[in-house]
């Protein structure tokens, strides 16, 4: 227990308020699966956009697109069942589309990572403001209401967009009416690993399928496709702007894994992430989260001193494999050692007998 | 909007008789009239808006996980008039002393039972009495810190008191919840009024649970312990912990090492000394009580019993709100505090005396029964209205078990308008007051109003549909 304090103003500033294991579970998940819906909605939005205008494009490609819809969220398996035989590449798109927004049979369907994310949310409504709970829960009554379904078949464009102003306004919220404590440092570093995964999955899936047809594509197809990449990621009007002239794979790849200054980069987003963990160990006296700080710390020199050259996409899905490996160690070992380590009787005796 | 309003032979809350407001009704009857209905339902949608998008919900058990629903809100607001309310809040205060005492008793030397005043296997047949809870003694003797008691007004208008929540009363969320809601679409209405403040109530509550600390202890740490989010008051276990800056917790997040209790943080384990918890006693610890129990925290009630964690309710207070009891809580504020109790209650019989159980029999026709160990109007008989069926099974259940049965007179509730539709109508309505024990006795100005929203229904319970108002305690001459 503390000792008497004569200082009125720490008087009534509680000392250290400790944050529960599994509200630091629920606000990581809560948060990464609004970062997920938003990824989703956007890959969904621009997929749709590029098969609709790009006029008559070779069946086998304009499958691939719909395709990398389901690769990016792994529901691959899923395509044989809605890459009819009697459908037309606009059909399949429509069907993967169909499938991936109210689906709640799919685990990553927009929906259930929204209604996962409202109960990650509702779970811990104590933990983050009223704000942010109030829009969380409206947005997914709004999604989930009777007329969604004619909603989204209507505009599905708009639904999507929907989706992303969604997760925009959450994360205004979240950082303008929560204290920036724990449980905002696990929201920040939950929606930075999310979208660093996300943006390895898009680059791996949309690499691919581009490079086995970059060379047969007019110029004007050509340009849209790779256009598609970085609007996939958010990124276009950045690139844009440190970026004159045609539309470069190779400098599409290294402005969206090493722009240090760009909140959708790999670089800025693994910093973001290993700044979080810091701050969290920061906070607290135990000894937990040295496993998650060293795996990203060696993660984030790995980006900080990397190069995609030589063959350019042989080095690109080596060092995008790798960052996903990284990143997904380190969203275990913070799992096991902030939420689940917590969990067992045995093993906390030895690490928190200081702060007893 | 009143010209087809319909009295019936009730109590009416609002109207001495058809077009003729109570005096204390007046201005709100006008502001009503003046209103129109069309406003009235507007401001009503609003009110339902707010309330889905903040998830101010409750579960009902339909099926595994239960579905979230809003509390149905009425925006005709219930007024209590000042010097009505200083006679039920002394009434209260004297009922829940008395409730301590005999808990207290109940657990100790058990004089009640010496006195002959109830039969021991009265207590040693409920339920709800805890043989581990014999001879413990809880911090500064307060067994109920948080108390709901539900009255209900006859046919003349008289208070009586229908049963004492002493376990875990939920609602009180809604009370604040309900009265937020007013003072945003009905501001003139309500300011004008002139209505007792309500808001503190939570502050007073953290009061009633920081008193149940060790004394010298500066920082106690206090958390809302809950069964969870499928658990139909989860909304108001998170409403309280968000109000009173406290931790809510699940069973799951505590553990007890060396007979203290311990939260699981980030920072490691961290000694929780005072638990407002809303988990009934059998699933607090399956060490003690249910086994099957993944609600609650093994061990925990060893470290109750050593004294090294207060709990809110005390275990075992289940034995003072048993239906059973209910009838004898007269006699026992006149054996404990030697007074004549300020509050009636509803004459009761209780099944396990031989007499009562062949009169109820008898009677079943004119008669509700009620289960001694259920909430919420879950198993019950409302005899005027059930069928000659359900009459026999539940005479049936009584022979087999009357200890576990009383009967009391069909009361004709008061009477209250309501939104109904496109008009307003009569429905039932009953009132849950808070009380908090502390350093001293408090009772929140107002509570709980439930209405029974279908036609002629007596039952208020929001699991059978009822739904609820706002209560206005009007400001008098202080005393």
């Amino acid at each position: 227990m503390s000792e008497v304090n004569s200082n009125p103003a720490s008087a009534l500033k509680r000392p250290g308020r400790t944050l529960l294991a599994r509200v630091a579970d629920a606000s990581f998940w809560m948060s990464r699966y609004m970062e997920r819906a938003e990824h989703i909605a956007r890959i969904l939005m621009i997929s749709g956009d590029v098969l609709t205008g790009a006029g008559d494009l070779d069946r086998l490609f304009a499958l691939e697109v719909a395709g990398d819809v389901l690769r990016i969220t792994q529901r691959d398996h899923m395509f044989p069942a809605l890459a009819t035989a009697d459908r037309n590449p606009l059909e399949v798109m429509a069907a993967v589309a169909n499938y991936m927004t109210l689906d709640e049979n799919n685990p990553n369907s927009l929906l259930h990572c929204l209604a996962k994310a409202r109960e990650n949310a509702r779970s811990i409504r104590e933990s983050i403001s009223a704000e942010m709970w109030e829009h969380i829960n409206t947005f997914y009554w709004t999604m989930k209401s009777e007329d969604a379904r004619r909603r989204f078949e209507d505009v599905p464009q708009e639904f999507y967009r929907q989706f992303m102003m969604g997760s925009f306004l959450f994360q205004g919220l979240t950082d303008q009416t929560m204290e920036h404590g724990q449980v905002w440092l696990f929201i920040q570093l939950s929606k930075y690993i999310e979208r660093v995964d996300m943006t390895c999955r898009i680059l791996l899936a949309k690499f691919a399928t581009l490079a086995r047809v970059d060379s047969s594509l007019v110029a004007s197809l050509r340009t849209i496709q790779w256009m598609a990449v970085l609007r996939t990621c958010c990124s276009i009007e950045a690139y844009r702007r440190c970026n004159l002239g045609d539309l470069e794979p190779s400098r599409i790849a290294n402005f969206i894994i090493f722009d240090p200054n760009f909140p959708r980069s790999i670089h800025f987003c693994v910093k973001q992430a290993l700044a979080s963990v810091d701050q969290i160990r920061s906070g607290l006296t135990a000894d937990a989260g040295r496993e998650a700080q060293r795996r990203l710390g060696r993660l984030f020199a790995e980006v900080q001193y990397s190069q995609v050259a030589g063959d350019m996409y042989e080095s690109l899905f080596d060092f995008l494999g790798r960052t996903r490996t990284g990143i997904a160690e380190a969203a275990a070992a913070i799992q096991e050692q902030w939420f689940m380590r917590a969990i067992d009787p045995n093993g906390w005796r030895s690490w928190s007998t200081s702060s007893l | 909007m009143f010209e087809r309003y319909q009295i019936d032979g009730l109590f009416d809350e609002m109207f001495e008789r058809p077009g003729a407001a109570r005096p204390h009704y007046a201005g709100l009857h006008e502001r009503i009239r003046d209103l129109g209905i069309e406003a009235i339902k507007h401001r009503s949608a609003m009110a339902d808006a707010c309330f889905r998008n903040q998830g101010v919900t409750f579960t009902v058990y339909k099926d595994a996980l239960g579905v979230e629903k809003i509390f149905p809100f009425d925006v005709l607001p219930r007024i209590i008039p000042a010097d009505e309310w200083a006679v039920i809040e002394k009434g209260l205060v004297q009922r829940i002393t008395a409730l301590n005492l005999f808990c207290h008793d109940i657990y100790h030397q058990q004089h009640i039972l010496r006195e002959k005043i109830i039969a021991p296997d009265m207590i040693y047949n409920a339920k709800m009495f805890r043989r581990q809870m014999l001879g413990i003694n809880v911090p500064r003797g307060i067994y109920i810190s948080i108390c709901g008691t539900d009255l209900i007004r006859d046919q003349n208008g008289d208070y009586l008191v229908l049963e004492d929540n002493c376990r875990t009363p939920s609602g009180v969320s809604y009370v604040l919840e309900n009265r937020a809601i007013m003072k945003r679409i009905f501001p003139a209405v309500f300011q004008a009024a002139h209505v007792r403040p309500i808001e503190d109530y939570p502050h007073n509550l953290l009061r009633c649970l920081r008193h149940l600390a060790p004394p010298d202890m500066s920082d106690p740490c206090m958390v809302v312990l809950t069964p969870g989010m499928h658990n139909s008051a989860y909304y108001e276990h998170s409403f309280l912990a968000r109000q009173m800056g406290l931790e809510l917790v699940e069973g799951r997040d505590l553990l007890v090492d060396d007979n203290y209790v311990y939260m699981r943080t980030t920072a490691g384990m961290r000694r929780v000394d005072v638990i407002y918890r809303r988990i009934d006693d059998d699933f607090i610890d399956p060490l003690c009580f249910r086994p099957d129990s993944l609600l609650g925290v093994a061990g925990i009630m060893n470290a109750y019993r050593m004294g090294r964690v207060a709990l809110a309710n005390a275990v075992g207070v289940g034995i003072a709100d048993d239906k059973a009891i209910y009838p004898y809580v007269s006699d026992l504020i006149r054996f404990y505090l030697k007074q004549d109790p300020i509050l009636k209650s509803v004459p009761t019989y209780i099944c396990a005396r031989e007499d009562d159980k062949n009169y109820v029999l008898e009677h079943l026709h004119e008669l509700v029964v009620k289960s001694t160990n259920e909430a919420g109007g879950y198993g019950m008989l409302m005899g005027h209205q059930a069928t000659q069926t359900e009459r026999e099974q539940f005479a049936a259940k009584i022979k087999a078990d009357p200890r576990n049965f009383i009967a009391q007179p069909v009361v004709q509730i008061s009477q209250h308008p309501s939104i109904i539709g496109n008009q307003i109508e009569g429905r039932r309505i009953d009132l849950r007051p808070y009380i908090l024990c502390g350093s001293s006795i408090s009772v929140m100005p107002g509570g709980l109003t439930r209405v029974a929203l279908t036609r002629g229904s007596l039952v208020v319970n929001s699991s059978q549909g009822g739904g609820s108002k706002d209560t206005w305690v009007l400001e008098g001459q202080a005393e």
